[in-house]
């Protein structure tokens, strides 16, 4: 076996696995914590690179204030999908919320083309292009630069939830919301936070990575299977959890690209999926306690 | 049980009278777009409706019948009576297996890997080039000189007619009883003997069965199958047929079927204008009609029946 | 010829548990639990919340499966066997919460409560022969009668959550009477009822053995109404079993009136 192409394959299934944890971050909250199946997670994944694509080159912004106000407007956002849409069916079962984020979906996808059209939007990058050469190894300098902000964006997460006040009213929450709201919680606000938490890592992602690839409408269907796996290969809801599940899946893809078949790649991860359901339906990196 | 029999003999009646009436071949062309639609939604609605579990990967159905009946015409050269048939078994048989794995998981988990499934099948189909011949699909089915859309209208009514049949008798039948047993307290129907995985299985197989047919139909019908068939967007006009009309019901399915199909008929000319307002519209039949169209008639009549309305009984989930 | 085939059955029990265990995690909430029920008997377990009754009921009927032990039923070891195949033998239970389909009327309720008199090949569901027909129609009337015999006729097609406490208390037992078991075991068929309905439910359980049913198994908190159905009474406390006798005999026994008083007091 050729060791120069074998850990070419390597830092690329690293690379794309990192990038698949951080597109999965916000869904791992929404989905993994609040159990809502959300199918417009790859909505708000494409609106983060649209409104990217938008405040660096109408607004003329650079790409950290212009990733700045993204956050803000998609905070916003979210907060607003979840009082005005979520809340109406919580506590009702997986299926309303499947149906709502499904239309929410629709919607979003169709509005944004109406508004801005199909073609690929190229989000101004943090910095210039180019490879960087490790001996053998190339990637280029925004790869790395993405990694090293995807990194930040979680670590910064991972505080949010375990070290302020709104995250301990989270791990309440979702804990026992009926005991949480007993203690002087709001548990609607904390819903509502987390939410919004999930649905601008989901945006912060896509600018992230549209200055990689580009920003599209359509982009968002693939984007949430993709996450779905993630958060189900990393066992539901923890951010340890999801960066091992993107790891996973983009070094299982990269390989299989590599040496199996390029044609088939988007078949490993929902391989995966099932054979994890089966042989450890907790999930890979979760022990979750279960009750007969 | 006699009503609703009475309303899906009625709805056949009528739909059989449609061709002498109209010979406009475009909206004849609608009418077997709707029957084609209430197949899979009455079919989607046994494994959503009555077993409770929200299937999103009953495209697998669809596809897997579809493209039976396209290389079982274009490579054996066989009749549309033998293909449309097989491809439902075959699709049945993809069933057993699928549920076989899939039913064992609730919730979620359930919702995720049957999307899965549908997944890998299109990923499949659109790279096994040699059997499917890939992105550009199967075209050239034989249609056997047929022209007529009234003649392909009478295959697809006499197919609904063995859907709703099927559908009526296992709904009503000592298993499909049971079935909703399962739905509405898994602990009780086993207490009562129920097998909820034995149970779960048989209108899983059937579900995918009669989506096979509607697949075998279409193949034909179109003339042309490629991995199209298995993507998300036809399991979300199934689901929201199903949920328009009102899961859970044999008519509500049907009713949803023909009025999507209408709507999106109707809002063609504008493609990306029709899907914004169809999200709305999906979000607005959740948050404002989540029991369909049939519930809201029943809750119709309920309110109706003189006696004071009582407390609106909560949707319970049992843990 | 003039064998009494029926008495060389009435030597082993209905049901037999041995020494079962229940190990949750590293808390025993059941341990080394022996006892038995033999055809004709009305038992109660009581014991104080907490004791492991419904722990015991699980385990007896396949929703848990003890970490030691076994249960017996007829003769057969059922120790691991899923549940409804462990209904389709004759046991059937009762759960202390959610216990009917509750957007069924009262008649569905019951009707569905028929399912394994009726059980039928895929086939046999779409064309169904006379044997299917007649079997339909004798669950019909079958639960009917069940419907009357617990005193619901006038609630027969009232959805069942529009019943009120005492109805669904009798719906559950005609669920369970629908499915025609050997053993039949309720799990708090009585809370939430006050004590004229309960006297009322009492008159009704006694007479089910010998007529409906061979052996009636219930979990019950109200003391007043266990003592008068129960021809034995077996105490849990901790897990372990602390008495078992005669319900006179249970009454005036030290032991269980601390384990009661000491938790009331607490």
């Amino acid at each position: 076996m050729d060791l120069d192409l074998f850990l070419q394959f390597l830092t690329n299934g690293v690379v794309m696995g990192v990038f698949y944890a951080l597109s999965a971050l916000g869904l791992t909250l929404i989905f993994g914590l609040m159990r809502v199946v959300n199918f417009a997670h790859g909505e708000f994944y494409m609106l983060g690179g649209v409104t990217g694509w938008f405040v660096t080159s109408y607004l003329g912004l650079d790409f950290f204030s212009g990733l700045a106000l993204v956050a803000v407007a998609m905070a916003a956002f979210g907060w607003l999908v979840d009082r005005f849409l979520i809340e109406r069916v919580r506590g009702q079962g997986e299926e309303p919320g499947i149906l709502l984020t499904i239309g929410l979906s629709i919607f979003l996808v169709n509005a944004t083309l109406l508004v801005v059209g199909p073609a690929p939007m190229k989000v101004a990058g943090a910095v210039a292009e180019g490879p960087l050469f490790f001996g053998p190894i190339a990637v280029t300098k925004l790869r790395l630069i993405a990694v090293g902000v995807g990194i930040a964006l979680i670590a910064g997460a991972h505080l949010i939830i375990r070290k302020t006040r709104l995250g301990a009213a989270m791990r309440a929450t979702f804990q026992d919301p009926m005991a949480a709201s007993l203690a002087g919680i709001r548990t609607g606000n904390v819903y509502a936070a987390t939410f919004a938490l999930g649905c601008t890592l989901a945006a912060l992602s896509g600018m992230l990575l549209g200055s990689i690839y580009s920003a599209q409408a359509s982009v968002g269907g693939l984007i949430s299977l993709k996450s779905f796996v993630v958060v189900i290969l990393g066992g539901m809801g923890s951010f340890a959890g999801a960066i091992a599940g993107g790891l996973l899946l983009g070094i299982a893809e990269a390989f299989w690209g590599g040496y199996v078949a390029t044609g088939m790649v988007d078949v490993v991860g929902f391989v995966l999926v099932i054979l994890i359901l089966l042989f450890r339906p907790q999930g890979l990196f979760s022990i979750r306690a279960e009750r007969a | 049980m006699t009503l609703e029999r009475n309303v899906l003999l009625a709805f056949l009646a009528a739909a059989a009278l449609l061709p002498a009436l109209v010979t406009d071949q475009y909206l004849l062309h609608l009418g077997v777009m709707a029957l084609f639609y209430a197949i899979l939604a009455t079919s989607l609605n046994l494994v959503v409706g009555y077993v409770g579990e929200f299937s999103l990967g009953h495209t697998a159905f669809l596809g897997a019948g579809a493209y039976t009946a396209a290389l079982l015409s274009t490579q054996l050269g066989l009749p549309m009576w033998a293909t449309i048939p097989l491809a439902g078994l075959i699709s049945a048989l993809f069933g057993f297996g699928i549920g076989a794995i899939t039913l064992r998981l609730q919730g979620p988990y359930f919702v995720i890997v049957t999307l899965s499934f549908a997944e890998v099948l299109r990923i499949v189909a659109n790279n096994w080039i040699a059997v499917t011949n890939g992105p550009m699909g199967l075209a050239g089915i034989d249609q056997f000189g047929i022209t007529n859309k009234g003649t392909f209208f009478y295959i697809v009514l006499g197919l609904t007619a063995v859907a709703l049949y099927l559908a009526f008798r296992f709904v009503h039948s000592n298993t499909g009883r049971a079935a909703v047993a399962v739905r509405e307290n898994r602990y009780v129907a086993q207490s009562i003997g129920v097998d909820p995985f034995g149970t779960a299985m048989q209108a899983f197989v059937l579900g995918a069965f009669l989506a096979g047919l509607a697949g075998g139909f279409y193949a034909h019908y179109i003339s042309f199958v490629g991995p199209e068939v298995f993507r998300f967007p036809f399991m979300v006009t199934m689901i929201i047929m199903v949920l328009l009309g009102g899961k859970g019901t044999l008519i509500g399915p049907i009713a949803g079927a023909v009025i999507v199909t209408l709507l999106e008929e109707y809002l063609r000319e504008m493609q990306e204008l029709r899907l914004t307002l169809f999200g709305l519209i999906v979000m607005a039949v959740v948050l404002f009609l989540p029991n369909g169209l049939m519930g809201f008639i029943a809750q119709r009549r309920e309110q109706q029946g003189a006696k004071p309305a009582p407390r609106a009984a909560t949707k319970e989930r049992t843990v | 010829m003039s064998a009494p085939t029926g008495q060389s059955n009435g030597k082993s029990p209905l049901l037999r548990a041995d020494t079962l265990c229940m190990n949750f995690g590293g808390i025993m909430a059941v341990k080394d639990f022996s006892f038995h029920i033999d055809a004709g008997e009305t038992v109660g377990l009581i014991g104080p919340n907490g004791a492991g009754k419904t722990t015991c009921f699980n385990m007896l009927t396949g929703f848990y499966s003890p970490s030691n032990g076994r249960v017996l039923f007829k003769g057969e070891d059922i120790t691991n066997r899923k549940p409804h195949a462990i209904a389709r033998l004759g046991l059937v239970r009762s759960f202390q919460k959610t216990n009917v389909m509750k957007r069924l009327t009262v008649f569905e309720n019951v009707l569905t409560g028929h399912y394994m008199a009726g059980r039928q090949s895929l086939l046999s569901t779409f064309f169904p022969g006379e044997k299917v027909r007649r079997a339909e129609r004798e669950a019909r009337e079958s639960a009917a009668e069940i419907v009357e015999t617990m005193g619901l006729s006038h609630r027969m097609n009232a959805p069942a959550s529009l019943l009120s406490c005492g109805e669904l208390r009798l719906l559950e037992v005609a669920v369970a009477l629908a499915a025609k078991p050997s053993l039949l075991m309720l799990d708090e068929p009585a809370a939430g009822l006050n004590s004229h309905e309960a006297t009322t439910f009492g008159a009704v359980l006694k007479t089910l053995v010998g007529r409906s049913i061979d052996a009636l198994l219930i979990v019950e908190h109200n003391m007043e109404l266990v003592m008068s159905v129960s021809d034995r009474i077996v105490v849990l406390n901790f897990g372990r079993k602390l008495a078992e006798g005669k319900p006179t005999d249970i009454l005036e026994n030290r032991e269980v009136a601390e384990a009661y008083l000491g938790k009331a007091a607490a």
